[in-house]
């Protein structure tokens, strides 16, 4: 944007430039820049093709040395309790922050329709819908792959940027069994502390604003909160957002591994690899919700 | 050389843990202040370079995902959110005998609260990264030095003409995902589900009228200057190499999400009040 321009620069970057090409310019800019545009458009669906099997590959590996370094105890343990706490004190307290204001929330829009039919104690079992089988999971997804994914991937560019990466492949060393496969594992260890942290503290700031302000009995709140939500919803709340946790550990990893190009590009990593993680996620939340309304349909106790 | 006495120390000590959020404090009500003051400036001066972030933010670099714009993530995340809000909503309106009531998971849930999440989280997601990222590129290369030194103010050329290219984008991209989550609403619970289409139709438009959707107008789009400041500021004042840009936008991404939430909750109760009343005309 702002390049530092020396005294007689700009003569000398100008001048040669427009003279040689001055006379075809008059017709082909046009040609040039369609041509460019539509080679443009044409090679991202071959990057996608290629980003997805890369991802894929790197997926394999990862699940592949999980289970291979368990069983052979060759597992980095020191690195990955190290990891598991680093990413849990970024994502702990941002997740309690996001779902009181979540829980409150679920209560305050559906009390109005509880109120006019005259069944207030229904809250409890709003609060257990949109909490358990929705809020906590989402909000664990987002998490992660929103701070967690930027801490993987701008530790992995950095790694990048310096070549540690090639230095550990020169020295034998594997990146991805050594700096991948704890991350991997770390995230899906904290996936369901998460998840636990925010049913609890929604839940408490939903029982707190149904009993406080729209005059719900405690009793019948737990009481329709227990009889819409079962254990089945919990658990496929943590299995949600276990799934999550896998699908952000090889996105942030692949994508910080990838980065070049100095500070900007491991910045690009960390944006490319939020956005990803984000849509990822809700589609992923999208088919395992569907997947759950078909085969475990709701039903009241 | 002397150790210092326990009560130097500890006065040392105290003077910082109070200075040190003084300064946070004071710094952030400098930043955003004077984007807002610059704002006028920021239009009149440099409205090329504003044109140029709008752009940006919208189409990014073609392509609908990676490097690509805003309103791509926003439709995508708009309409994926949308269908599992009509799966959880109609299981759970069928299985208290409201089926009937569909129409408000649209008329109500995705107006009021969904969408308005949605367009915040796919901001921050895509375009607030992507401001964290080019503006801590530009400090960490002195960039932003330079163009101070060209006579140029940082403020509002670098956030001011973000701020404003992101309002100018998001406003319509948010309506426009209201309506693809609308139509993807009414395919899930009338096609899918095969909740009669007249019922849903009728209370969908009972309860959709023109102000709820200004208030929800209004709530996406403070959604979206809240997350644009917060990640230009940490852009802004990023230091310490690429590892330092990327730990800004993990820092970034954390408070937007946070504020965006709390946001959630009290221009909910602002606007709607603590007991939102629900009238049934039939």
């Amino acid at each position: 944007m702002a390049t530092r321009v020396g005294d007689d620069a700009p003569p000398r970057a100008h001048t040669p430039v427009v003279g040689d090409d001055a006379p075809p310019r008059a017709h082909t800019p046009v040609l040039v820049t369609a041509g460019r545009k539509a080679s443009q458009a044409g090679a991202i669906p071959v990057r996608a093709a290629g980003t997805t099997g890369r991802g894929i590959s790197l997926a394999v590996a990862v699940l592949r040395y999980a289970v291979l370094d368990t069983v052979t105890l060759r597992m980095p343990v020191r690195e990955f309790l190290w990891q598991a706490w680093v990413l849990l004190k970024v994502t702990a307290m941002p997740a309690l922050l996001m779902a009181i204001p979540f829980g409150a929330m679920v209560t305050v829009v559906t009390s109005g329709l509880v109120a006019e039919v005259g069944a207030t104690a229904l809250l409890g079992a709003a609060s257990g819908v949109g909490v358990v089988r929705q809020g906590a999971p989402i909000t664990a997804g987002l998490l992660m792959g929103g701070a967690a994914a930027s801490a993987i991937a701008s530790d992995f560019g950095a790694r990048a940027m310096r070549e540690e990466l090639d230095a550990m492949r020169v020295l034998g060393v594997d990146p991805v069994r050594r700096l991948v496969v704890p991350r991997f594992l770390a995230l899906l260890l904290i996936a369901p502390i998460l998840c636990v942290i925010i049913i609890a503290s929604g839940t408490g700031a939903a029982f707190l604003l149904a009993v406080t302000v729209n005059g719900v009995a405690p009793g019948s709140f737990w009481s329709s909160f227990g009889t819409f939500a079962k254990m089945t919803d919990v658990w496929f709340a943590v299995a949600k957002s276990v799934v999550f946790a896998a699908i952000v550990a090889i996105i942030s990893a692949l994508r910080g591994m990838e980065a070049k190009g100095g500070p900007r590009g491991v910045a690009d990593a960390v944006n490319a690899a939020v956005v990803i993680n984000v849509v990822l996620i809700v589609f992923a939340n999208l088919a395992i919700t569907q997947i759950q309304a078909m085969f475990f349909p709701m039903a009241i106790a | 050389m002397a150790a210092p006495s326990v009560l130097m120390r500890t006065r040392l000590l105290s003077a910082r843990t109070i200075q040190k959020p003084l300064g946070g404090i004071g710094q952030w009500t400098l930043f955003v202040g004077q984007t807002f003051f610059y704002l006028p400036l920021t239009v009149r001066r440099y409205s090329r370079q504003t044109l140029a972030a709008t752009i940006n933010l919208a189409w990014g670099r073609g392509s609908l995902i990676v490097d690509g714009g805003t309103i791509s993530v926003l439709l995508i995340l708009g309409m994926a959110v949308g269908a599992s809000l009509a799966i959880e909503a109609l299981a759970t309106l069928n299985i208290i005998g409201f089926g009937a009531l569909s129409g408000l998971i649209g008329g109500v849930g995705a107006v009021r609260v969904i969408g308005p999440l949605v367009a915040g989280i796919a901001f921050t997601a895509q375009a607030g990264t992507r401001m964290t990222a080019e503006i801590g590129a530009m400090r960490i290369s002195e960039e932003i030095d330079a163009v101070e030194t060209m006579g140029l103010r940082p403020i509002p050329f670098v956030v001011g003409t973000r701020l404003i290219g992101g309002m100018l984008c998001v406003i319509p991209g948010y309506l426009l995902t209201l309506v693809a989550t609308f139509f993807i609403l009414e395919t899930v619970v009338v096609v899918f589900n095969g909740e009669p289409g007249g019922t849903y139709d009728h209370y969908f438009i009972q309860f959709l009228t023109p102000i709820d959707l200004l208030y929800s107008l209004i709530k996406a789009t403070t959604y979206c200057i809240a997350a644009t400041l917060i990640h230009c500021y940490y852009g802004y004042f990023a230091s310490g190499g690429p590892v330092g840009v990327g730990e800004a936008s993990g820092r970034a991404v954390r408070t937007s999400l946070v504020t965006i939430m709390v946001l959630d909750f009290t221009t909910t109760v602002l606007l709607w009040g603590l007991k939102p009343e629900f009238v049934f005309k039939g």
